[in-house]
């Protein structure tokens, strides 16, 4: 029952409890006003081992911590990425891009024919033509398992894109801070490389990473393989270069999304100087626009003090919090009272 | 005692980060304090909320080791009260919170802080080691208990106490170090004292 252990994971306090509010509103933007937000402190290991929405409950979004950072406001961003899985339920866009996920997948076979065969030696005798590949329905089944792959890659791109777009350069550097330099496991290949999707934000995120110390940002990471047959070889293969060459299309469908839904939330640079210097003066933002504004404003104070974020740091990482979290709270405090 | 066109004037310079202002967030209405004819700026009770549970324990010790401090921590549970639920305070009850302002006083501020008669009429005691030093930075914790004698339900963002402002004159200290302001009512830790240390001894 998982869903109940997200429950009951919610009751810890050690959660940042105050940003509720703050995505609750960036979700009724991006997904409607009936969307229903459970934050919680949820990933035991890593932010990538839970199925972050339901398709029985598509108006739910599931926003998990990692259990251990929960107190860490500078991690928020990474919520973008579980939002994004909610913007992709709620917008069908697995039925707008399975088209081209399964032509990428039947391009794919008949540029690798030789491969193919090698790994599905039943089909070395015949020929990658259209026909074969329309009509074939052993072939049409590897079509399917590939497309599928292909398609929880891209789903995950998709995610990431949204994350950049809604955070700018605090979800690329929560994202490193989190994950760099490996999961500490084997890739899963649902999952585009962690290579491949610092890549993909580095290259269509819209963030200059070289501002913050992180101009080969790809390299940062590093993928340990696991044990595959030839058959799994080609699936995973084949995947990750339909992922590839559709990156850039999930970057620019998200964009578009966040820019038409939720832009008044999206990452402000000339938003953030004020409430830096809000954090120098040891004081919470006094009028902030928005929860990634104080969260990119969180980043730049910390990497201004010289002592990037290492676990030597905690003091200043804790500190740095209690400023983002209260700024988080006067945000709500201020949204709230607007009108009265 | 600072009036409200001084308390008004402080808020101000606070606002544009001069060392001298008095910085609050969310800062309250400077025009209504400046109007009030008051002396005392009125702030709102914060979401967090600490109480000590009930347990085994048998007594709490001020002469207590560092081990100690950490059984304490154990013995406290946190709360988190959203904006529109409230916490009941039953009678006899004792609950940390704090303010959901965080201020920064500059060195030449100290100050009190006091319940609202509204409350205390009806038993909430809202604070009991009431001094604020110069230089404090972060939210105060607040020390309520109800005495009176029926439940009070307290509901976060109430206005819930009020400070009293004194000039320090030339003061340069800060009594709060770097990277210490806390958004949280925190138990806090008692310190070591020589004296009684020496006055306890066998000698």
């Amino acid at each position: 029952m998982p869903i109940l252990g997200f429950l009951l994971r919610s009751t810890n306090t050690r959660n940042s409890f105050e940003a509720y509010y703050a995505f609750s509103e960036i979700a009724n933007s991006l997904i409607g006003s009936d969307a229903k937000v459970i934050f919680s402190s949820e990933w035991d290991f890593s932010p990538i081992t839970y199925p972050m929405s339901f398709p029985a409950l598509p108006s739910y979004v599931l926003l998990g911590m990692p259990s251990l950072e929960s107190a860490n406001a500078l991690v928020l961003p990474l919520a973008g990425h579980e939002l994004g899985h909610s913007v992709w339920l709620n917008e069908d866009l697995e039925s707008r891009f399975a088209p081209d996920v399964d032509e990428g997948a039947k391009r794919f076979i008949k540029a690798n024919w030789a491969h193919f065969i090698e790994a599905f030696d039943e089909h070395k005798d015949r020929q990658p033509t259209d026909e074969e590949l329309a009509d074939n329905m052993f072939i049409k089944l590897t079509i399917s398992d590939i497309s599928q792959l292909a398609l929880y890659q891209i789903e995950e791109i998709f995610c990431d894109a949204v994350g950049s777009h809604l955070f700018g350069q605090s979800y690329a550097l929560a994202f490193h801070y989190l994950l760099a330099p490996s999961l500490g496991f084997d890739r899963a290949l649902e999952y585009p490389t962690l290579q491949n999707r610092a890549e993909f934000i580095a290259k269509f995120g819209g963030i200059n990473l070289a501002d913050h110390g992180l101009s080969n940002f790809s390299n940062e990471f590093e993928d340990r393989w696991p044990p595959m047959t030839k058959r799994q070889q080609f699936h995973s293969s084949a995947a990750d270069t339909i992922g590839i060459a559709l990156a850039e299309k999930m970057f620019g469908c998200a964009l578009d999304i966040v820019s038409r839904k939720a832009a008044s939330f999206a990452a402000l640079p000339s938003a953030q100087p004020g409430i830096v210097r809000k954090f120098e003066n040891s004081v919470p933002a006094r009028e902030p626009r928005s929860l990634p504004d104080i969260v990119n404003a969180g980043w730049t104070y910390l990497q201004s003090q010289k002592s990037g974020i290492q676990e030597t740091d905690r003091g200043r990482i804790e500190w740095i919090s209690e400023l983002v979290l209260k700024s988080i709270e006067v945000l709500e405090f201020r949204n709230r009272t607007a009108n009265a | 005692m600072l009036d409200c066109v001084e308390l008004a004037r402080k808020l101000r310079l606070g606002n544009d980060a001069d060392p001298n202002g008095l910085c609050i967030v969310p800062e309250p209405s400077i025009c209504e304090i400046e109007k009030s004819g008051e002396a005392s700026v009125t702030l709102r009770l914060g979401r967090w909320f600490v109480s000590l549970r009930q347990s085994s324990q048998t007594f709490f010790d001020t002469d207590i080791d560092h081990a100690e401090h950490e059984n304490e921590a154990r013995a406290s549970k946190n709360y988190f009260v959203p904006f529109g639920k409230e916490f009941v305070l039953h009678p006899g009850r004792f609950v940390l919170s704090s303010t959901l302002e965080w201020m920064k006083f500059p060195p030449t501020l100290g100050g009190y802080v006091g319940g609202k008669s509204t409350w205390a009429r009806r038993g909430l005691i809202i604070e009991t080691a009431a001094g604020i030093h110069p230089g404090f930075n972060g939210c105060l914790t607040l020390e309520l208990t109800n005495v009176g004698e029926v439940p009070i339900k307290i509901r976060p963002g109430m206005k819930i106490c009020q400070i009293f402002l004194h000039a320090i004159p030339e003061g340069k200290a800060h009594s709060s170090g770097l990277l210490t302001g806390r958004r949280r009512p925190y138990l806090g830790k008692v310190k070591g004292d020589p004296i009684l240390k020496s006055l306890q001894g066998d000698g």
